[in-house]
């Protein structure tokens, strides 16, 4: 007999829905699954045999054909067992309930016939509402992950056993519910604190408006100025997510596995990759692309320390993501977009010894040193960073300096000015300043007439490029933000100006 | 070499008196072709049963189920093949067994194993 059951396979963050079609009939024993499926669908095969036989359910010796379709996109991953199973139950009319056409099934299966969990439970369920499913039914681990998507009726179950049951009716079981206000009310508390800084105020200020519009930043200073130290307390001064901006972080970790209390993600990502890292394992890719870590870095930070000891072309790797705010990655026969709107803070130091352009001490470097030295960053590079900060070394009047800012002071206005931003760009489905194109630049950076001639003669002064001009304006915007104001000033434009030490002459 | 084919013998005599009894119809008895033997084909009312047979009289080397590995497996598969396609049998019901017999004096003991592939 025929069944047709319903499943989902991911590409990327898109879900593609898979018709699993069991046939049984008469003739040579065999299994068969067709439909270009991976290794560990065709291993499914045995997990799928013994868990129905160790539910106390004898398989008579038939031939098993199973096709995945649409047969000719390949699929993978192990959350094609349940639905494999269920199919066979219902061919054999063991599940007598033929009615598949709004469920979908998801879910590993072990040889006892438990349900284990798989990766990618929201991104399946939010695609799944998408394509007009009503129901879904999968382990019970992945159900409070699930439960965020209040459209779809959510199953969660423990086993083979239950899901027969459930499907004949013979028990009933809820559909799993959360308090997503809840949710977001739920906070780690900050470890890292701004307070212990001392001094360096006028690069908590730089940091402060990177955080406000999600700027890049780049850090140049001499060793033990307080560059890792300062980027480390990032994340306590970030703006507080919002539900939306929580959704699209949740769906890419929970593709790639890493989503450790099984719902969602509350704090900006915050990632730190050591500078060994390949350009792969940065950007993404492996033969069933995986979100690297820019991705990971999505709405949140990446922390890229001790920038120019990368590899130079990982580095260049950065280039087109930066400006895109989305990777794409190709491999055969398959092309997935991962979003990576991730804000770049870098540091480094100025040259092999560390002292070039300190005050205290004397730079050791030969001028040809320093030029190989700072050559490893290039120039379209140094462009698209918002803000050039040189992190002078602290005095020692500074360090026995008490009651600094705390990283909540600073919090508080960060979270008001972003809240000022989400509020103007609310039509125009952007989160911050950064993400400003250059019509919407035109459109909502307006400057007094003072600030206007002060940019027209700095622009002309130093060859700007387009993109430092644009950068200069959106980081004004920000600086404008954080005291509240409607037109930029020249305060703001100056402010903004002296962030791009870089830019030369 | 002798002796192991005289208990051969006996654990199939055994064996067919074993399946005779659970009602099943013997259609043929060492099958041979060229690239093969099956011990016994019989009928267990809608389906047909290629029957291996393993007969121990002692435990000393393994199981006799063990003893079927994948050349033997290719052997009997194969000339079920040969048989299904002789009489026609695509689109009936197929099912492989092994029977173990262990001989011990006078007694004999059976373990019948269905749906072995």
């Amino acid at each position: 007999m025929l069944s047709i059951v319903k499943s989902i396979v991911l590409q990327g963050l898109e879900g593609i829905l898979v018709d699993v079609e069991t046939d049984i009939s008469p003739g040579m024993p065999c299994w068969e699954i067709v439909g270009l499926p991976d290794a560990n669908i065709k291993e499914a095969k045995e997990r799928v045999r013994t868990a129905i036989k160790n539910c106390g359910i004898e398989l008579t010796s038939r031939k098993y054909i199973i096709n995945l379709s649409p047969a000719s996109i390949r699929k993978n991953g192990t959350s094609f067992d349940l639905a494999i199973s269920v199919g066979i139950l219902a061919s054999l009319g063991i599940i007598k309930n033929n009615n598949f056409e709004n469920k979908i099934f998801v879910g590993e299966l072990s040889l006892d016939g438990t349900l284990n969990k798989v990766n990618g439970i929201l991104p399946i369920c939010i695609e799944a509402t998408k394509n007009g499913i009503k129901e879904i039914v999968l382990p019970k681990e992945n159900a409070k992950e699930a439960s965020i998507v209040k459209e779809l009726k959510i199953i969660g179950v423990n086993n083979l056993k239950e899901v027969i049951d459930y499907l004949n009716s013979k028990k009933e079981i809820e559909s799993e519910k959360v308090n997503i206000e809840e949710l977001l009310k739920n906070k780690k508390s900050v470890n890292l604190n701004f307070s212990e800084v001392k001094g360096q105020r006028a690069i908590k200020r730089a940091l402060e408006v990177s955080a406000t519009g999600s700027h890049n930043c780049l850090l140049i200073g001499s060793p033990g100025s307080g560059k890792t130290m300062m980027a480390k307390r990032l994340p306590g001064i970030l703006p507080q997510l919002t539900f939306e901006e929580a959704l699209e972080i949740t769906k890419i970790y929970s593709i790639s596995g890493k989503l450790d209390n099984n719902s969602l993600v509350f704090e900006r990502p915050f990632r730190s990759p050591h500078h060994t890292i390949t350009e792969t394992a940065l950007i993404g890719g492996g033969r069933n692309p995986k979100p690297g870590e820019v991705s990971l870095a999505h709405l949140g930070v990446l922390f890229l320390d001790e920038l120019l000891e990368f590899n130079k072309n990982t580095l260049e790797v950065l280039r087109i993501p930066m400006e895109d705010r989305k990777v794409n990655i190709s491999r055969v026969g398959i092309n997935i977009s991962y979003p990576c709107n991730f804000m770049l803070v870098a540091s480094m130091n100025p040259c092999p010894c560390g002292y070039y352009g300190s005050i205290d001490k004397e730079c050791t470097c030969t001028e040809n040193q320093r030029k190989i030295y700072q050559s490893k960053l290039s120039g379209p590079m140094i462009d698209r960073f918002d803000l050039h900060i040189k992190v002078p070394s602290v005095k020692y009047i500074d360090l026995s300096k008490e009651n600094e800012e705390t990283s909540e002071q600073i919090r508080e206005r960060v979270n008001k000015a972003r809240k000022i931003q989400q509020q103007r760009y609310l039509k125009e489905g952007i989160y911050s300043n950064s993400e400003l194109t250059p019509k919407l630049i035109e459109k909502y950076c307006i400057l007094t007439d003072k600030a206007n001639k002060i940019l027209i003669s700095y622009f002309e002064k130093m060859k700007l490029s387009t993109r430092s001009y644009l950068k200069v304006l959106k980081v004004s915007r920000s600086i404008a933000d954080l005291s509240e104001k409607e037109k930029i000033d020249e305060n703001d434009i100056l402010e903004a100006i002296q962030y791009r030490s870089l830019d030369k002459i | 070499m002798y002796y192991n084919k005289i208990i051969g013998k006996c654990g199939e005599d055994e064996a067919v008196k074993y399946l005779e009894s659970k009602g099943y119809i013997i259609l043929f008895r060492n099958y041979i072709t060229y690239q093969g033997e099956i011990d016994i084909i019989a009928k267990d009312k809608q389906e047909y049963v290629f029957i291996e047979v393993k007969t121990r009289s002692t435990r000393n080397f393994g199981t006799p189920a063990e003893s079927v590995k994948s050349i033997k497996k290719n052997h009997i598969i194969k000339s079920s093949e040969y048989y299904i396609y002789k009489n026609k049998l695509e689109n009936k019901l197929i099912r492989y067994d092994v029977i173990e017999v262990y001989l011990k004096g006078r007694n004999s003991f059976i373990n019948h194993i269905k749906n072995i592939f």
